[in-house]
């Protein structure tokens, strides 16, 4: 036997028309598919005694989120999606010098309270094992309004195991941020945002895809946070991200490895970097464990600053967001699939901290956030 | 594709049909192109331009199918070989003799994928009176293609069996495998072993299909197109693979490896039974289901 045989014979197999389509998956739903989501998502609380002013919890929210998926006429699907969002605890005001060389948090009080819907759908045209979709949505929270939509398509090249796709979207944002005695806040402003990508995957052999893809976006408008007491940031944002992934599937062993990898860079400065890994294991054919673990590093914008000053002049934002940080998330999902349902489950924990940046760190916000996310799915096919 | 052939498909009425005519028309065009006893085909006219030394222009899937072939006889070093069916001229396996050592040696000089000049998509025949035989795996490849024929039209459950090989399109509609009986080679009408298949594709092969028994000895219809002799040393191979291309030309190369066929089947990686002439039965498919292909 040569090395390799399974890999040559299944690769020249794939160069043939009949069987190159039959290892592409994109196929349009014959079934009406009906989906819940729950999510827990909890922010661990800032150190109290960091805290000025306000309180010391910050968010707790909680998201449900509903989608039907159906086939309308012979070509056509139609994808409906729901999200409804609760979101309880503080948020920051303002990150002051303590006096002592260090840091602390101007918080709002633990009853703010705001909820966001959200509601899209897409309609996809399949042809053959091309398509193309339109989707439209809408979301809502109590000083916040957004539309958006988008367009892709997606095409089988001419060697039948490459698929090209493509799109390009849009969101306009209204803001209206709720007014308080003794704040300065803005009463109304808007932004757009518009973005396009394309990405091309391929199937190497029946173990083994990528997918590589690249990825604009623009945002013009209002970008400051209004409920921070001093945040000037600019009016536009230049993003730009490169992603690979890898799915290669360990037959002897049932198992499949994903690797995902992240570089973003924007025009204020922040370079990103996001690696995740995951194990997907079958323990029997209905039955899918996954452990997972994901690295994220990041530079500062070129306007972050470590604490808030009145009398600074010209851009500038204390959110930890904008500051230079690592992370590392840890998350376990496990999944039972049926053919007429599924049920999932996902647990992850997540853990940021300035030592954990890929380059040294000068200043990174000493509010960086930890939180804990569980999942819970359902699915039900007929 | 000269043997029994069965397509199973679940699918509503209204569209039921034409899904069907048209995996069954996929099938019967894949037969008229390749098959090398009609006038007509693609087959024939390869070898007409074999006899005449004269160059072919092949079209994406028959190139496809001869770079499959080219794969496979580099990989297996000459053993799996599309242009050994001209031993077919001396061997006839519809009589109960064998032909003389004088005669396999005078056909032997014109057979040798490596003698062919394959520059895809143009074949030539430097060598007079060779042969191009698409006969030893279009079968599996039909089963293939009819799947991806099935598939078009929205099936998303179902069975191709073309002669035995099985290509799945789908799971019975609840989920469930399909049961697959694997023929024992040598009581005919009884199973060695039962599968279990969701997906991908199962082929056997059989030293059962064709052989002239003289004097107490078996000569199989697989013919080593080195020696141009029978291979012995196994009795039937059933491989499971995602395509019934891949599953058959297992089969077929396990056949020709002989003793070394189980091994080189353990190397390959693919989930495989065999019987061996001493009526052993090896490979993984014993334990393991193939619901998974």
């Amino acid at each position: 036997m040569k090395p390799g045989t399974l890999a040559a014979l299944t690769g020249a197999a794939l160069a043939l028309p009949a069987i190159a389509q039959l290892a592409q998956a994109g196929e349009m739903p014959t079934k009406t598919e009906l989906g819940y989501r729950y999510s827990d998502y909890q922010e661990d609380d800032v150190d109290s005694e960091k805290v000025l002013v306000g309180s010391d919890q910050r968010y707790d929210i909680d998201t449900h989120q509903l989608r039907l998926a159906t086939a309308v006429g012979e070509k056509t699907s139609l994808t409906v999606d729901a999200m409804f969002e609760t979101m309880t605890g503080a948020s920051t005001m303002s990150v002051v010098s303590d006096g002592q060389g260090g840091a602390a948090l101007i918080m709002t009080g633990a009853s703010i309270k705001d909820t966001r819907t959200d509601v899209s759908a897409e309609l996809r045209r399949y042809d053959g094992q091309n398509s193309k979709a339109v989707a439209l949505g809408f979301s809502t929270e109590d000083d916040y309004e957004a539309i958006n939509g988008s367009f892709d398509l997606e095409r089988l090249g001419a060697d039948g195991v490459t698929t090209w796709s493509g799109g390009i979207g849009f969101s306009y944002d209204e803001l209206e941020p709720v007014q308080e005695e003794g704040t300065n806040r803005i009463s109304e402003e808007d932004r757009w945002f518009v973005n396009g990508y394309v990405a091309r995957a391929k199937v190497h052999n029946p173990v083994w895809q990528t997918q590589f893809g690249f990825y604009l976006g623009w945002y013009d408008g209002y970008l400051s946070d209004p409920y921070r007491s001093r945040d000037i940031r600019p009016d536009s944002r230049q993003q730009m991200a490169f992603t690979a992934r890898s799915r290669y599937f360990l037959k002897a062993v049932k198992a499949a490895i994903h690797t995902d990898y992240r570089f973003y860079n924007d025009d204020w400065g922040i370079e990103s970097h996001t690696l995740e890994l995951a194990w997907y294991q079958s323990i029997t054919d209905a039955l899918r464990v996954s452990p997972r673990v994901r690295y994220y590093s990041q530079s500062q914008a070129d306007f972050y600053v470590a604490t808030d000053s009145g009398s600074r002049e010209g851009d500038q934002s204390s959110d930890f967001r904008l500051s230079p940080y690592g992370a590392f998330a840890y998350g376990i999902g496990v999944g039972y699939y049926q053919p007429e349902y599924s049920v999932t489950f996902y647990y992850e924990q997540y853990d940021s901290d300035g030592g954990y940046a890929l380059k040294s760190v000068d200043e990174p916000s000493p509010f960086l956030v930890d939180y804990t996310m569980m999942t819970v799915g359902m699915d039900y096919r007929f | 594709m000269g043997s029994p052939c069965t397509v199973h498909l679940y699918m509503d009425e209204h569209s039921a049909a034409v899904a069907m005519d048209s995996v069954v028309a996929e099938v019967f065009r894949l037969e008229k192109k390749y098959s090398r006893y009609r006038e007509d085909s693609l087959a024939s006219s390869i070898m007409r331009a074999a006899a005449s030394g004269a160059a072919v222009e092949l079209d994406e899937e028959a190139a496809g199918l001869l770079d499959y072939a080219d794969t496979l006889y580099q990989q297996t070093d000459g053993l799996f070989d599309i242009t050994s069916g001209a031993l077919r001229r001396v061997w006839d396996f519809g009589q109960s003799t064998i032909p003389t050592q004088q005669a396999i040696d005078s056909v032997l000089p014109t057979i040798g994928w490596g003698k062919v000049d394959w520059q895809n998509p143009v074949l030539r025949f430097p060598v007079p009176d060779m042969e191009v035989d698409f006969g030893g795996y279009v079968k599996e490849y039909a089963a293939d293609s009819a799947a991806a024929v099935a598939r078009q039209h929205g099936v998303k459950h179902g069975l191709i069996e073309l002669g035995g090989d099985i290509r799945v399109v789908g799971p019975h509609p609840d989920g469930s495998p399909w049961k697959v009986g694997v023929r024992h080679p040598r009581a005919a009408g009884s199973v060695l072993a039962r599968l279990d298949l969701k997906q991908g594709a199962v082929a056997s092969s059989g030293d059962y299909e064709r052989a002239i028994v003289l004097e107490g000895e078996r000569y199989g219809h697989i013919l080593n197109p080195l020696t141009g002799w029978p291979v012995k040393g196994l009795m039937a191979v059933t491989v499971v693979a995602e395509h019934c291309l891949l599953a058959g030309t297992a089969c077929t190369v396990a056949m020709l490896q002989g003793e070394q066929g189980p091994q080189w089947l353990q190397q390959l990686g693919l989930d495989w039974m065999a019987m061996d002439w001493q009526g052993q039965v090896l490979g993984n498919l014993q334990s393991a289901q193939a619901s998974e292909a």
